[in-house]
């Protein structure tokens, strides 16, 4: 068990550091890339949907907005994406070493959240310059950033089990998730969305996701009890149907990759 | 002696791989449990156990189902059926290269490699300068690895995995590693490991080499268990076995127009048909034909290949400028006396019969690879590819 949690962190140190190691500017670009992307939406965007967010007197009001959805976003649907293909990407060691299935994949979500880590921080830096006022709302964030995350592993975990076995999941993964990103009010406010094409946003899980981090950071509003504990009984359920999957089809995914 | 204190032990292991059509219908199969497939059993009913000290070798021609054993002993495949017990550390080497990171350092490397391979930081940290030491790589042990050649790899992997002191360390065909000195300094370095109380898992076709290493020996055939015990026994019994079955390979082009044809060419020495030839000894090819109609002008030619396809000797009648005459139809036996001045190591016999002016026409038989041989040394007097006769080594004053 401890060797497989080293084994975790490895990973983890690999992806984060070792990649930049001939950088220049080495891990600065850690902190660097959340940065120019954090800036180009608050900056470029901070004019354009000014109208629409009129009720709420704040310059940078739309990107705020934008920011605290889009951050979660790509924590989540990057774990999801990565996670579909995971075990294809470690064949060479899964091969070789003995790696306990459930376990090894989550350097992913370790990295994302200290990618998400840093992202919140520099936006928080960023919020300071522009007089936001914080609240004690902000204590919901790790707890949410935990549910989210546990979440996303969850239902990535079955996309991996079954990935060996229907090789288009890992091509369809990355497009529905692209799809999603548009189906899912990040970019625009959930008002915008005709009456008819409501229900498939309140459908979406992670519409309600991305909704309670906006609630917190934009709107300052309680999030809701009631869809945290839907999403902290649905992750229960899909880490329950990865479990079963593993123990079904471990023998055949260590065959097949 | 009795042993009662195995650090690994496997009961009944059954292993089959299923084909489908579709990977599809194996997800289908098994969360429905009706039958897609169509199955293909590589290992049967294996048992065995291995005691603490104690060396194992496993011998068994290409897909007897060695690779699939080792797999399922270091936990990284799983049987359909049966039980795999450690109660020790075991590890394997990691195949050239597998989980070096081609970007990073071989210092970073080896911690990098070290933890999968179960070494704790503080035991990498004890170890790093031993493991540095070992792998010889001077200066490029600073360079990224994706400079190095195969070989320097190579070294920086057995290196790491010899160093991880584990209790059992299982070796696929390995020791090929670098040259004949490396080779010697790493089986220096098993036996080392040996007498200090750790276990062999061994896979190997150099039989000379599971003689040095290991105690007992197990055969397996066609997935099954067709010999376990004393190391030498095993190895007779594994050479009358590879002698019966060296057959023709398959995907030599058949010549069906032929008029000769090729029954079986065996080497033989001592007496008796043999697939580890003695280095520096007299033996005989000996050649089957079958002919069914006389045909003039052939020549009958072999070539001795090493492993890597390099011609090292070859002859024929025509360049013996013997005349092949087949007066009559039936079977004739056609014999190369040679001296067999080749260093230890596995060869390939070409054999081929075609016109004695060129290789193109009246082609009766082209087998490029007939068959493999091994030849030993069983004096450990020399090194390399070829052997010379030689006198003992003279020591003089020098006057002047």
């Amino acid at each position: 068990m401890k060797k497989q949690i080293n084994l975790v962190l490895l990973f983890a140190k690999q992806e984060l550091f070792d990649r930049y190691r001939n950088n220049i500017l080495g891990r600065v670009w850690l902190i660097l890339q959340p940065l120019i992307y954090i800036l180009i939406f608050t900056l470029v965007f901070s004019g354009i949907m000014k109208t629409r967010l009129a009720d709420f007197n704040q310059d940078y009001a739309y990107s705020i907005y934008l920011v605290s959805g889009l951050l979660l976003w790509t924590a989540v649907s990057n774990i999801i994406i990565r996670l579909s293909s995971v075990y294809q990407d470690k064949a060479n060691l899964i091969n070789k070493v003995p790696i306990n299935l459930m376990i090894m994949p989550l350097y992913i979500p370790l990295i994302e959240i200290i990618i998400y880590l840093i992202s919140m921080s520099l936006f928080s830096i960023i919020l300071l310059f522009i007089d936001y006022e914080f609240t004690t709302l902000w204590l919901w964030l790790p707890v949410l950033l935990i549910v989210s995350v546990s979440f996303a592993y969850a239902l990535g975990l079955v996309f991996a089990m079954l990935s060996p076995f229907i090789a288009d999941i890992r091509t369809a993964v990355p497009v529905l998730f692209q799809l999603l990103f548009w189906m899912t009010p990040i970019i625009y406010l959930p008002s915008i969305v005709p009456e008819q094409y409501r229900l498939l946003i309140e459908l979406n899980p992670f519409s309600g996701l991305v909704h309670t981090f906006q609630q917190i950071i934009f709107f300052q509003a309680s999030p809701s009890i009631k869809f945290i504990i839907i999403i902290v009984l649905l992750s229960i359920l899909l880490f329950s149907l990865a479990y079963y999957l593993q123990r079904k089809l471990e023998k055949d995914i260590r065959d097949l990759i | 002696m009795t042993l009662s204190n195995p650090i690994l032990t496997l009961e009944n292991i059954d292993k089959s791989f299923n084909h489908y059509a579709r990977p599809l219908d194996r997800l289908r199969e098994i969360l429905t449990g009706r039958c897609q497939h169509k199955n293909i059993k590589v290992l049967n009913n294996i048992s065995f156990s291995l005691e603490k000290g104690q060396s194992l070798a496993i011998l068994g021609k290409n897909g007897a189902g060695k690779s699939t054993l080792l797999k399922m002993i270091l936990g990284v495949a799983l049987p359909d059926r049966g039980n795999i017990q450690q109660l020790g550390r075991i590890t394997g080497l990691l195949e050239l290269g597998a989980g070096f990171d081609e970007e990073l350092t071989g210092q970073e490397n080896i911690f990098i490699n070290g933890q999968l391979l179960g070494l704790s930081q503080q035991a990498l940290q004890q170890q790093y300068q031993a493991i540095i030491q070992f792998a010889e790589l001077g200066d490029y042990i600073q360079q990224t690895v994706k400079t190095y050649s195969s070989g320097m790899k190579m070294r920086l992997g057995f290196a790491i995995a010899i160093h991880a002191e584990p209790d059992c360390f299982i070796i696929d065909e390995a020791l090929a590693v670098g040259d004949i000195r490396f080779q010697q300094k790493c089986i220096q370095h098993l036996q080392q490991f040996q007498a200090n109380g750790g276990s062999l898992l061994l896979v190997s076709h150099d039989l000379v080499q599971v003689k040095r290493l290991c105690q007992s020996a197990l055969i397996l055939d066609k997935g099954k268990i067709a010999f376990q015990g004393e190391v030498k026994a095993a190895c007779d019994h594994f050479q009358l076995s590879m002698l019966a079955k060296n057959g023709i390979d398959s995907n030599t082009p058949q010549h069906s127009h032929a008029d000769i044809h090729l029954l079986k060419a065996v080497w033989w020495q001592q007496n008796q048909p043999q697939t580890h030839l003695i280095s520096g000894e007299w033996a005989t090819l000996k050649i089957d034909l079958l002919v069914e109609n006389s045909v003039t002008d052939l020549s009958l030619g072999f070539m001795i290949r090493d492993r890597f396809g390099v011609d090292l000797f070859g002859s024929s009648s025509h360049l013996q400028q013997c005349a092949l005459v087949f007066n009559t139809v039936g079977e004739y036996q056609i014999e190369f006396p040679l001296r067999l001045n080749f260093g230890s190591g596995e060869y390939i016999l070409f054999l081929a019969l075609h016109n004695k002016d060129n290789y193109e026409d009246k082609v009766q038989f082209w087998e490029q690879s007939y068959h493999r041989f091994h030849i030993e040394q069983h004096t450990s007097d020399s090194i390399g590819m070829i052997y010379c006769d030689m006198e003992r080594v003279k020591i003089q004053p020098k006057v002047n």
